[in-house]
């Protein structure tokens, strides 16, 4: 088994404790990142990520040459003004950088089409609201079958790759939200599944050491958990088509056959029409 | 490959809305280590008469994992004393509710050459699960938790649905719960069998069990390619499309010499079914062979079924070769003789020719 990227916010000591380890970083200030990068060197940490959660259009940052090399997840509120974005282009083109955009921003199906259509990297943040699901599957169609070159749009490039037909397909990954890959470390050093169980407090290791032995039988009875949770009522998820891409995870938007539901069935749909055009040669008659 | 069904106990845990185990008069006998020690001195003694025979036992009950671990062990234990040389031709498959399956019974169950289990489920409320009130919140609960059991140590497993009167108001939902629980499409779609009064009240017609299928069939068909082993689906498209014949035991018209049921006094009968309803008994095993079971001469009465019904209720019927008039049983329970063809074979049909050849576009011609 390949060993978990831990998530944990960035703190020195804190990482003095995690050297050796592979980290994703969480910051919510861009500025902060040369010194979070200078504090990873000096405590031999490999940075798998930094996860930074700003509260700002992405053209009120100023992206800089101090970036450069540094594996960024970048969250930004929304695009802002696209003659900035053009202003900064050039660089931002050079950078590891992926670009998450919430899709209930000021119009932010087409920020997330124009980044990827100017080569950056992007992802879409669902958020915790009811997503705008027709927005969705604009970019979804987009992502899979827009013409023009374009740069990725997660976690839809996530899905081209490791979507099996006959298995479960957990796309949590692209936002670190998946506990075997990605579990929570707090300031404290005590381990969570992921995000949200770090939020309500439940840990499942006191310690790094401890989290080792524990995480993959942690993270397989989350899964158990997540399939009696919703295995065991009359109607929801369980009974809805895109369950083996979305597993629940927007049961607390679901609104039926119109949202999330008809939404995720044409992620796979889309996928596997994708597949298959992309396995057929066919050539034209006259080349 | 001969099979011998082991109602090793008529206990069962569930009190399945549906069941017959329950609604007959039950002993809930188990059988005697005596008893399932001749069974393993029969399966023997006829694998070493037919060096070209294998025999699938089948473990069903009741409920066979109530027996426990340590029952299991002793199976196994008589295997080896009386089958050194034939073990190898012998296949254990097991049907079980899943409810009392735990880690115990790993290393037994890996120990007989199990990879698999059979089980049952319904996600409807009150549908399957223990005492009166049918509390299926505990059945299902203990189901799910033993999946996880299943699928940590590799074990694979497959399901039956019953369709009954319940089922019929949301067959595309009940459809998409099974395929997200078992992903490949693992699973059957059976009508509810009632062999006399329809206590609960929830027997189906053949049309309503058309229907039921043809709400789903459309949905199976665009998507097959995701959940392809979902029964009777699956194999209609190898007999009728791919011109395989792949047909289970009540529509082969070959389940005549084939198969033995043997109670938990070891009183042997046809299969499960003729058993449960008490029709078809070749008596027991402390006093015959399989042998002669299976050449038991009320077997010819079957052998006569799929031999008479082309010139009689299935005369000219273009499907004879897909069900050979089903299962003897269901036509006994509708017409208290075995020379009719089964109800279902209307249901068959009726699906074939409304929903299966339109929508792919197929029209079935048997084989000369």
């Amino acid at each position: 088994m390949t060993a978990p990227v831990l998530v944990c916010p960035f703190q020195e000591e804190l990482l003095a404790r995690l050297s050796g380890r592979t980290l994703v970083i969480t910051i919510d200030d861009v500025r902060d990142i040369p010194r979070v990068l200078e504090k990873a060197r000096l405590h031999s940490i490999r940075v798998h990520c930094l996860d930074v959660r700003t509260r700002l259009p992405l053209t009120s940052l100023t992206v800089s040459e101090e970036w450069r090399g540094a594996p960024l997840a970048l969250h930004v509120s929304e695009l802002g003004r696209f003659r900035e974005v053009v202003r900064q282009l050039a660089l931002l083109k050079q950078l590891n950088i992926r670009i998450y955009l919430p899709l209930s921003a000021p119009a932010g199906s087409a920020g997330i089409r124009i980044l990827s259509s100017l080569g950056v990297s992007t992802a879409v943040d669902f958020g915790d609201a009811k997503p705008d699901w027709d927005q969705a599957g604009d970019l979804l169609a987009y992502a899979l079958f827009g013409l023009r070159p374009h740069a990725p749009i997660e976690p839809f490039q996530f899905l081209i790759s490791q979507y099996d037909q006959h298995q479960e397909t957990d796309f949590g990954a692209v936002y670190f939200d998946e506990p075997a890959k990605y579990p929570h470390v707090n300031s404290d050093g005590r381990i969570a599944l992921g995000r949200r169980e770090m939020a309500k407090g439940l840990f499942f290791a006191e310690s790094i050491d401890e989290a080792d032995s524990l995480l993959s039988e942690a993270a397989e009875r989350k899964k158990h958990e997540r399939r009696e949770k919703f295995f065991l009522m009359n109607d929801g998820c369980a009974y809805c088509q895109g369950w083996r891409v979305c597993l629940g995870t927007f049961a607390h938007t679901r609104n039926g056959a119109n949202g999330c539901a008809r939404f995720f069935s044409e992620v796979m749909d889309s996928i596997e029409r994708f597949r298959s055009l992309r396995e057929r040669k066919t050539e034209l008659w006259q080349p | 490959m001969a099979t011998v069904i082991l109602k090793a106990t008529e206990k069962c845990n569930s009190n399945c809305y549906y069941c017959d185990v329950v609604r007959k008069a039950n002993t809930g006998a188990s059988m005697s280590p005596r008893v399932l020690e001749t069974v393993f001195r029969r399966i023997n003694e006829f694998l070493l008469a037919h060096p070209e025979e294998r025999i699938n036992l089948l473990w069903h009950g009741g409920e066979p994992l109530l027996l426990g671990p340590d029952y299991f062990e002793a199976a196994a234990a008589f295997q080896q004393k009386h089958c050194e040389q034939t073990q190898s031709r012998i296949q254990h498959s097991l049907q079980t509710n899943l409810t009392c399956f735990d880690e115990a019974f790993v290393p037994v169950l890996t120990r007989l050459g199990i990879t698999a289990v059979g089980t049952s489920f319904d996600p409807e409320p009150h549908m399957r699960g223990p005492g009166k009130e049918i509390d299926s919140v505990a059945y299902n609960t203990k189901f799910l938790k033993s999946l996880n059991i299943l699928e940590k140590h590799g074990f694979g497993w497959g399901m039956i649905y019953v369709v009954t009167k319940k089922s019929l108001s949301r067959p595309e939902s009940i459809f998409t719960y099974l395929t997200n629980l078992q992903l490949k499409g693992g699973f059957n779609l059976n009508p509810v069998l009632i062999y006399d009064q329809d206590r609960r009240d929830v027997a189906i017609t053949a049309d309503e069990y058309t229907e039921f299928l043809g709400a789903i069939f459309p949905l199976w068909w665009k998507y097959r390619h995701r959940f392809p082993h979902v029964q009777p689906f699956r194999s209609l498209v190898e007999n009728i499309i791919e011109g395989r014949t792949s047909l289970g035991c009540a529509d082969s018209g070959r389940c005549t010499y084939q198969h033995i049921n043997v109670a938990p006094d070891g009183e042997t009968s046809q299969c499960g079914r003729s058993a449960d309803w008490g029709l078809l008994q070749y008596g027991n095993v402390e006093a015959r062979s399989f042998e002669e079971i299976l050449h038991d001469g009320q077997r010819a009465q079957l052998q006569d079924r799929v031999e008479r019904l082309p010139q009689g209720d299935c005369e000219g019927c273009r499907f004879w070769s897909l069900c050979h008039g089903g299962c003897p049983l269901d036509a006994y329970a509708q017409h208290k003789s075995f020379l009719h063809k089964s109800e279902w074979c209307d249901a068959r049909r009726g699906f074939i020719e409304k929903y299966f050849e339109p929508i792919t576009g197929v029209r079935y011609e048997p084989r000369v």
